[in-house]
């Protein structure tokens, strides 16, 4: 498995893609003269086209929305079938449809998922259709997050990359003139926010649903990289480890910065308590920008900042979602034609109009979105200080949601130690790798 | 002597012939119709139990490999040590015993109120029967929102009668969680017993009632000693099905806590279900299955011993 784990920065996305690009033509043609005239193209595609996605909220099926009708205008011999599966039952769906095998011909696939959906068999490697694709960019770290051992599983799409929303009317009234910009930055500025006899809080912290991704990202930026990519072995210092668990917890133990419901907080409970003025930042990628925007102005009202560095790596990720064809799709022509499609920047400059969603393809990144709204230079000067790309191997998502996340709370709610969360998830994390190791080795 | 006449053609045209018609008659023919049902009934029943049950002796995890492998009773020995397994199994057991004895009282209050001869009496039937019909994910999110601790409703009209459902909330504390989901459980699933219930005071023949109150019973009595046992038969069969219900569907624990905060809300089909299709090991998650479907089989069993259903009063 490559390793997934390096900085992406604008430069490389913009310059370094082009050089990259450039020099591969330059070397193909060198190498191989005949094959740049006898290059092969991927046969259009043509019938139905199952597809699988899990987007949900209002800005995402609008995005898709346009997405879908503007494929249906550029490919109009394919009939895109999309079915829409809960986030929640995905892996339930994909797991009986390759144990069916019988399942859609496209669906999504995240980056943390990947590990899990490769592995349990359902993904098709699609080498030879992107290496014919001529959008393909091949150096981008969103690309190179699709790639396994030089194999292609998948067209990245968007990029969620992490950041900071923070109620500037309400820090410049405190006279903290600047987002907090490292971790103990953003400790003492969510504490100064917090007044708890009036309901107010600094910080509104995921502790519930969907909180167990957070913890990984505490553990990385307190220790740099958890695991060697190149054996899966775990690498990650339990003392480092116990620190990033408790500088989590102790933000509401402590500190009392965040809303005593943390452990019930999911999406839409952090989203509600910053829209309603009860929190004063939240951490979550630009695919909420559009929303926010709706409820807080910004500029004025509501800035975004890069998240804060940890002690000893960045805080924020960058973990792009891209697609893929099932194994054993009754239309895989079809299926990469609409990955292809989306892959392309028109159809990303679209989606990222409607939802804020960083796009991966180079030419969309200079998309009149992103130059009319000031806010992406933060994302992107935050992308050019060293975000890492998001874990990959198998069994991930399971250990931050059900082992990080259960075990975290235990601690919030104070009914167990953080030194005893910290070894449980410190042990599950090695067993994992162990396995991993073991069959990766086999 | 005697000499045998030999069959005559029309006799062994007979012959055949009921022979033939023997076969839409015998119990043969009789096989022969059921075979489709039992060979459905093989099909849906029986090979999905058959295969739940030997992958619990298998290690078989799919990220692992696509194969099984035998292990014996490994997984069972691990049941027994596994402490998640003990906590699963205490959530269950109160979920189901709080869970059931809440929806029979309840439903059966609303079965009496409903019982009674008023004028619109119908639409008040209509109106209390609606929360049966409304989807799960509905009722989850719907509920989960009017118990928030910040802007539910529901916590604000408690705070008004001097209920404070505020600070950590309802689903932030793990005390309180779990009460939370019997409370909307509640909500949801009365009206099946309500209306198990009123079918069944509604065959009680009406002169009844005249007969008891012509011997001075008051309406309580009437009820304890004349509605209670006969609809006997009925509470039977609707506390088995609603208690199969409240083992085996974990939908509005998935939706509404997925088993938090912590492990204060995991209860054993959730626990299978993780362990399947998020851990991929159906063969732990098997045999956490083969545990709760003993433990249904044994409940029933003991259900029907104890309380009496089939016996002749």
């Amino acid at each position: 498995m490559e390793n997934p784990i390096g900085n992406l920065d604008r430069r490389s996305l913009l310059k370094g893609v082009g050089i990259a690009g450039a020099a591969t033509a330059v070397g193909a043609t060198a190498a191989t003269p005949s094959l740049a005239a006898t290059k092969k193209v991927n046969t259009p595609g043509t019938g139905d086209v199952t597809y699988w996605n899990h987007f949900t909220a209002a800005q995402e099926r609008q995005g898709f929305t346009a997405v879908t009708d503007g494929f249906a205008k550029a490919s109009p011999k394919i009939n895109l079938r999309v079915e829409t599966i809960l986030n929640d039952d995905w892996m339930t769906k994909y797991v009986a449809a390759v144990t069916a095998k019988s399942g859609p011909d496209a669906l999504m696939m995240t980056a943390p998922r990947m590990g899990d959906m490769i592995k349990l068999g359902g993904v098709a490697e699609i080498t030879t259709y992107a290496k014919q694709w001529p959008g393909l960019e091949p150096s981008t770290e969103a690309q190179k997050a699709f790639v396994i051992k030089g194999k292609y599983y998948g067209i990245p799409v968007f990029t969620f990359v992490d950041w900071l929303y923070y109620r500037k009317d309400l820090l410049d009234a405190k006279g903290i003139k600047s987002a907090p910009k490292t971790l103990e930055d953003f400790r003492q500025t969510a504490i100064a926010m917090s007044d708890p006899s009036k309901g107010i809080y600094g910080f509104g912290l995921r502790g519930g649903s969907g909180g167990g991704g957070y913890i990984p990202k505490m553990i990385h930026a307190f220790n740099g990289p958890i695991i060697n990519w190149r054996t899966l072995n775990r690498t990650v210092d339990f003392g480092a480890l116990r620190d990033a668990i408790a500088f989590w917890v102790n933000l509401s133990v402590k500190d009392k910065a965040v809303p005593p419901t943390v452990t019930g907080d999911g999406f839409a409970q952090i989203f509600q308590a910053f829209y309603s003025g009860k929190t004063a930042m939240v951490a979550h990628h630009t695919g909420s920008f559009v929303s926010v925007g709706q409820n807080w102005k910004y500029g004025t009202q509501v800035e975004t900042a890069k998240m804060p560095d940890g002690p000893k790596a960045p805080t924020g990720v960058f973990s792009p979602l891209g697609n893929a064809v099932f194994k054993g799709a009754k239309n895989p022509d079809g299926a990469f034609e609409f990955a292809s499609y989306w892959g392309s920047a028109p159809a990303q400059g679209k989606f990222l109009a409607a939802t804020g969603y960083i796009p991966t393809a180079t030419a969309a990144i200079d998309d009149p979105f992103v130059t009319a709204n000031v806010q992406f230079k933060v994302a992107f000067g935050a992308l050019q200080s060293g975000y890492y790309n998001d874990y990959t191997f198998p069994n991930y998502t399971t250990w931050a949601s059900n082992t990080c996340l259960p075990e975290v709370q235990k601690s919030l709610n104070g009914s167990q130690t953080i030194d005893v969360t910290a070894k449980k998830i410190y042990d599950e994390l090695g067993r994992i790798c162990k396995i991993n190791a073991r069959n990766r080795t086999s | 002597m005697s000499i045998k006449s030999l069959p005559s053609r029309a006799d062994k045209k007979k012959t055949v012939v009921s022979r033939f018609t023997d076969l839409f008659e015998g119990k043969y023919f009789a096989w022969l119709l059921l075979a489709p049902s039992l060979a459905m009934i093989a099909f849906f029943i029986f090979y999905p139990l058959y295969r739940g049950l030997t992958l619990a002796f298998t290690h078989t995890i799919l990220i692992e490999s696509p194969d099984s492998t035998f292990v014996g009773l490994d997984n069972f020995r691990q049941l027994l040590k596994d402490p998640l397994f003990w906590t699963s199994t205490r959530h269950t057991l109160i979920y189901l015993v709080i869970g059931l004895i809440s929806q029979v009282a309840v439903g059966l209050f609303a079965a009496v109120l409903l019982s009674r001869e008023r004028r619109m009496i119908w639409l008040l039937r209509i109106i209390l029967v609606i929360p049966w019909f409304v989807p799960p994910v509905v009722t989850a999110y719907m509920w989960r929102f009017m118990l928030d601790p910040d802007f539910g409703i529901m916590v604000k009209l408690a705070h008004y009668i001097g209920l404070d459902l505020g600070g950590a909330g309802i689903w932030g504390d793990p005390d309180k969680t779990i009460y939370g989901i019997l409370f909307v459980e509640l909500w949801r699933s009365y009206p099946f017993f309500m209306l198990f219930f009123l079918a069944g005071i509604q065959g009680i023949p009406k002169d009844m009632r005249e007969s008891t109150s012509v011997d001075g019973a008051s309406a309580l009595q009437h009820f304890r000693f004349i509605i209670l046992p006969l609809i006997k038969p009925v509470m039977f069969i609707s506390s088995l099905l609603g208690a199969i219900h409240l083992i085996n569907s974990p939908t509005l624990i998935l939706l509404m806590s997925n088993g938090g905060p912590g492990d204060s809300t995991l209860v054993l089909p959730l626990y299978a279900f993780r362990k399947a299709f998020q851990n991929f090991d159906f063969g732990y998650a098997s045999t956490i299955s083969v545990a709760v479907l003993v433990a249904i089989a044994g409940f029933a069993i003991v259900y029907v011993r104890f309380i009496g259903f089939g016996k002749e009063d």
